[in-house]
């Protein structure tokens, strides 16, 4: 049934009664993460039991998208309690009916216990991860069921394209969003609103109807903050993208995606299909002249394919090589029409600014972009925290916090005895900072100045076994992977780059490698066609320019102090040594010999290097330098 | 590309003129030779380049029209043989370190205007036709069957050889020719070929394709002198091709721990099928056979047969009208899709930055170990595909392995021949 701007008040009225005659709704983590660990099994064995004790009228299951903290996977949250529970199995199952639901006792051996205090945290509000943390792009995740429209309507969903339709201009909107300050979340930081603009004047100069993009190819590895927005509040980035449609004038949009995410790709489907049964997307949109709709096109695994022009190229059904600059894709962008391309996240920012306004959200973050957003990062980021962190997750958390409040905070620091290294942001093309960088405010312009950059928001964190080197030459063999081909410094420079960096990793390295890695990094960058080349050699400057005694270690002293470079590590036993066999067996060219509750020994000659003996010993007794 | 094929093809060459010669090296920049060849009357001629021709037209376009200028009368017209199609590169072609000095200038009589066009192109050939020892060169005279002509650097010779065999679609007889002369993967990037395809036979907008070596996807690809219609002058002229194989060129950025992908040949398996036409209009019609969809069209595909066949984007071609050349290189760009058979069990390990910093290496290592293959190959028996890929999206459950649809999280490199074992027990 099509409904009207008026209808929606009476929908989200009446869904909110009806989810408010339940006790309590269970919220069962459905995002990618949790369901490799089981959360559609456990979503539906949950609606089995109460079907069968006859509870189904009183407690509704929930599946949801990304939770945020992954890394306790899967999880269910009991609402409006918000008692949260970790890592449940199936089994827990009738252990959370019984006590929780029935019996009203909280199930103990579920909860999850904070790293400070080492206490039983009961609600989702007494967990150091959710601290400090502040929801805009992800305001509705673990509390809507991303596959119903009404849930999302029932959260105010839609109320800002009712509120735009009815009584904005579309120029108005446009300025309401340069006010806010966004900048763009995929990586360039451009502002929103400036680059609506130039479409809009592209629109009157050549006379052809635009187009509006999202972004959803997140390539950016370590990164899922796309894919969690997609998967949670696919409705979200809709109606961010119509409000963008109405702004410019278009009345197409499409999004395209990444292959890799099925999930997000199923929920955006089923979402753009609700909203086309509710008039929410084709011709005369809740009642209105307006018309738009929105079409889905597939990735096919290029990263360079989610550069600007590359996208479009692939989205029209070609090879995605990227063009030059000087002809900007607002002008001449998909079908050689104004295009604004905005990311995931950007989008799903919009209908916020648009129902909370300008001011608001010019408020949350650092600087100030009152009459010029380049004057700061208004609102928040989300982050994906990844790597040696305890508590990895998606993390929103305003512009202009530090990274030690992401990194101590809220992401518990680095796990077991391990020392923190660095962490990395920005993707392939930013960069690594090191401990004493901690202290710095996230925002655009300091990570930009600190060497690294925002990049669509994937941050990695690094123990002190991790090398620098080695990191470095990771970023540049992805990136030579990813070189589309077209212009050679990148294709044949960061081929060089990479080599020589592996020589440095193989103990091989000579004195003037680390100026000729400077020299030819700075060439790369200087000279490549498209931004993948044209940043890409950050990641081997920025470690030179923290890490350089690392460089120097694997060059002058042909060793890696982290013990990582395999050519120039060897694998020992200590003396903690219980004799308990277990690597001996497990080794897979039996390199380990030791008789039974003696110290062991592993023969060099033999030993590869692989690093299960290290996996497997309870005491931590190989010894890799 | 099967070595037998390539082999017959080689065979089937007949030596219609020879010349040795001996390669000057590039001094400041030049080596101040013109190497002129008429294809009609079979003969080749080194030129010397006078100091004052070099000062006045310095090379490319300028040392192109001079050339010209000499060979072509104002009566020329664009098919007669007397046309020509002149080559050159610059003072600093070659030298890797401008941008665009990898390109190769190219004029001739535009059969499109009747009047002379230039066009520049990248590819190897500019460098390596001064790595040879030619700043510039002049093709001239029609010959009566289709040839190409090789120059072999290393042997120190030219030759005009009858081709029969070669596919007359470029992009294909691109790759021909390098698997052809290249002595292995290495030597692929000292082959440079430059072809034009059937289609210069019948337009006049023909275009002369120039290629280059890219190691990452092991295909051999191409750029385009586009304009003017220089392919069709070049068919014109009956030449197939223009060869150069280069000497002893150790590239910079010659792999060193990727061994390449050993060819692997596996028969279909039951579970292989391969689709007829149907499925194939079936999936278009999907897309409403429309050319911008051809990329998921060729997901589909992928997804049934499990990697996409040369016949499937023949037909693909057929329904949407999409060139050949286009559907290929889209299929040899993009990582999703594979032109080989891939296994039952297809395992990616994700090497993106989040396992890499967990240990991702070692895991891959383990894969590589227990199953005895490199990644990017298929066991013998057919049942596990090995990649690497650079992010699942599940980061922090990193490290993360997905084999076929299922993902599996904090994988250790101890659990990897019982994860191998696990897969293959569950189909005996
Ligand atoms: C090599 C390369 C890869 C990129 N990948 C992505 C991506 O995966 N997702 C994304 O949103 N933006 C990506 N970008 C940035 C986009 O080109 C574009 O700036 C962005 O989508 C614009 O949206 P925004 O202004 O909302 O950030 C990439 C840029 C480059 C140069
Ligand atoms: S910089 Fe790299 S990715 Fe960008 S166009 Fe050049 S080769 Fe392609
Ligand atoms: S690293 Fe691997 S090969 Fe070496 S001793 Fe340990 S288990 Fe054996
Ligand atoms: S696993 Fe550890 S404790 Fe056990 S034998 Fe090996 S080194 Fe010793
Ligand atoms: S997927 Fe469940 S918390 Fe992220
Ligand atoms: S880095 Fe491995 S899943 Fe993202």
């Amino acid at each position: 049934m099509k409904i009207t701007v008026k209808d929606l008040s009476t929908i989200a009225a009446k869904k909110n009664n009806e989810l408010n005659t339940y006790k309590a709704m269970l919220m069962v983590c459905t995002g990618t993460g949790c369901v490799s660990a089981g959360g559609f099994v456990i979503r539906d064995e949950l609606n089995k039991i109460l079907e069968q004790k006859g509870l189904d009228k009183e407690y509704l299951v929930v599946g949801t998208g990304c939770n945020g903290f992954c890394a306790v996977g899967p999880i269910i949250v009991v609402q409006p309690d918000g008692i949260f529970y970790q890592k449940v199995s199936k089994d827990d199952l009738e252990a959370i009916v019984n006590d929780h639901l029935i019996q009203g006792k909280i199930v103990d051996n579920l909860l999850h216990h904070g790293k400070a205090d080492d206490s039983a945290k009961k609600t989702m509000k007494e967990i150091e991860f959710f601290s400090k943390q502040e929801l805009i792009a992800l305001r509705n995740k673990g509390i809507i069921d991303p596959e119903n429209i009404e849930h999302y309507i029932a959260h105010d969903g839609y109320a800002a394209i009712g509120k735009v339709l009815t009584d904005m201009q579309p120029k108005d909107v446009v300025q309401e969003v340069i006010d806010s300050g966004i900048r763009g979340r995929g990586g360039g930081g451009f502002p929103a609103g400036i680059k609506w603009q130039s479409a809009v004047k592209a629109v009157q100069k050549r006379g052809m109807p635009p187009y509006v993009v999202c972004n959803a190819d997140e390539g950016d590895p370590g990164a899922f903050m796309d894919r969690s927005i997609i998967e949670a509040d696919p409705h979200a980035v809709l109606e961010g993208m119509m409000i963008g449609a109405y702004a410019i004038g278009a009345s197409e949009g499409y999004i395209y995606i990444r292959k890799e995410y099925p999930l997000a790709m199923i929920r955006l489907e089923k979402a753009i299909g609700q909203a086309r049964e509710k008039g929410l997307l084709g011709k005369n949109i809740l009642g209105t002249d307006f018309c738009f709709d929105i079409h889905i096109h597939r990735g096919a695994g290029a990263f360079v394919c989610g550069e600007s022009s590359a996208l479009m190229k692939s989205m029209a059904g070609k090879v995605g090589e990227p063009r030059a600059k000087y002809v900007r894709s607002v002008e001449y962008g998909f079908r050689d029409a104004p295009t604004v391309l905005n990311n995931v996240e950007t989008w799903a920012n919009i209908p916020m600014i648009l129902r909370k306004g300008a001011n608001w959200f010019a408020s949350i973050g650092s600087g100030d972009v009152t009459g010029n957003p380049w004057g700061g990062s208004s609102g928040t980021k989300v982050f994906s925290l990844v790597g040696d962190i305890n508590n990895t997750g998606l993390v929103e958390v305003p512009m202009g916090v530090t990274l030690r409040e992401i990194v101590e905070d809220i992401g518990g620091g680095v796990p077991g005895n391990r020392s923190f290294k660095a962490v990395q942001t920005g993707g392939p093309s930013g960069g690594c900072l090191p401990a004493e960088k901690l202290d710095m405010p996230v925002d655009f312009d300091s990570l930009t100045e600190a060497g690294s950059m925002m990049g669509s928001g994937g941050m990695i964190v690094m123990d002190d076994k991790t090398c620098m080197v080695d990191v470095a030459k990771y970023f540049t063999e992805f990136l030579a992977n990813e070189s589309c081909g077209k212009c050679t410094p990148c294709r044949e420079g960061l081929q060089t780059l990479r080599e020589t960096l592996q020589n440095i990793c193989d103990g091989n390295g000579c004195e003037s490698d680390v100026k000729y890695l400077e020299e030819l990094a700075t060439f790369i960058n200087e000279t490549s066609l498209c931004q993948l080349g044209g940043t890409a050699g950050n990641p081997v400057l920025s470690t030179i320019l923290y890490f350089r005694d690392e460089y120097q270690a694997h060059i002058q002293d042909k060793c890696c102090p982290a013990g990582y470079c395999k050519l120039l590590v060897t694998y020992s036993i200590s003396e903690n040594c219980i004799g308990c066999t277990v690597c001996a067996k497990k080794c897979p060219v039996n390199a380990i010999t030791g008789d039974r509750k003696a110290m062991h020994v592993i023969d060099s000659e033999t030993c590869i290097k692989c690093g299960i003996c290290v996996e497997v010993c309870p005491v931590d007794a190989v010894e890799v330098k | 590309m099967s070595e037998i094929r390539i082999q017959n093809m080689l065979r089937k060459h007949q030596v219609l003129a020879e010349m040795a010669y001996e390669p000057t090296p590039l001094r400041h920049g030049y080596t101040d030779k013109v190497l002129r060849i008429d294809i009609g009357s079979k003969t080749f001629d080194i030129r010397p380049i006078s100091s004052q021709m070099k000062e006045l037209w310095v090379g490319g376009k300028g040392y192109d029209l001079w050339l010209m200028f000499q060979e072509i009368s104002k009566n020329t017209k664009w098919d007669d043989p007397d046309n020509v199609i002149c080559m050159s590169s610059g003072p600093l072609g070659g030298v890797a370190s401008f941008p665009g000095s990898g390109k190769t200038i190219c004029t001739t009589i535009s059969p499109a205007t009747e009047s002379i066009m230039d066009s520049n192109v990248g590819g190897y050939f500019g460098p390596y036709m001064k790595f040879a020892g030619f700043d510039a060169m002049v093709l001239t005279g029609k010959a009566d069957d289709d040839v190409i002509v090789l120059i072999d650097v290393p042997k120190k010779k030219i030759t005009i050889e009858k081709a029969p065999e070669e596919s007359p679609d470029a992009h294909v007889m691109c790759e021909e020719l390098t698997e052809m002369y290249a002595e292995n993967e290495d030597d692929k990037r000292n082959i440079a070929v430059v072809a034009a395809g059937s289609a210069a036979d019948h337009v006049w907008m023909g275009v002369l394709n120039f290629s280059f070596y890219d190691w990452r996807r092991k295909v051999t690809r191409i750029k385009q002198a586009g304009r003017g219609g220089l392919g069709t002058v070049f068919r014109n002229k009956k030449i197939k091709a223009l060869v150069i194989k280069n000497k002893d060129f150790t590239p910079a950025w010659k792999i060193v721990d990727q061994p390449f992908a050993d060819d692997f040949k596996i028969e279909p398996t039951e579970t292989m099928v391969p689709l007829d036409k149907n499925t194939i209009q079936t999936i278009a019609s999907k897309w409403n056979n429309d050319p911008e969809y051809v990329i998921e069209m060729m997901q589909d595909i992928q997804d049934q047969q499990r990697y996409i066949s040369m016949e499937c984007l023949d037909e693909l071609n057929r329904i949407t009208g999409v060139p050949k050349a286009q559907l290929y290189h889209i299929a040899t760009f993009y990582a999703a899709f594979t032109l080989k058979p891939t296994g039952k069990h297809v395992i990616q390990v994700c090497v993106g930055t989040a396992c890499h910093v967990k240990g991702a290496t070692k895991i891959l290592d383990s894969f590589e170990r227990e199953l005895g293959i490199k990644r990017g190959n298929t066991t013998d028996d057919a049942e596990f595909t090995l990649e690497a890929v650079a992010c699942l999206g599940c980061c922090s459950l990193a490290p993360v392995v997905k084999i076929n649809e299922d993902i599996l999280g904090n994988v250790k490199a101890g659990d990897v021949a019982s994860i191998i074992a696990e897969r293959r027990g569950e189909q005996s």
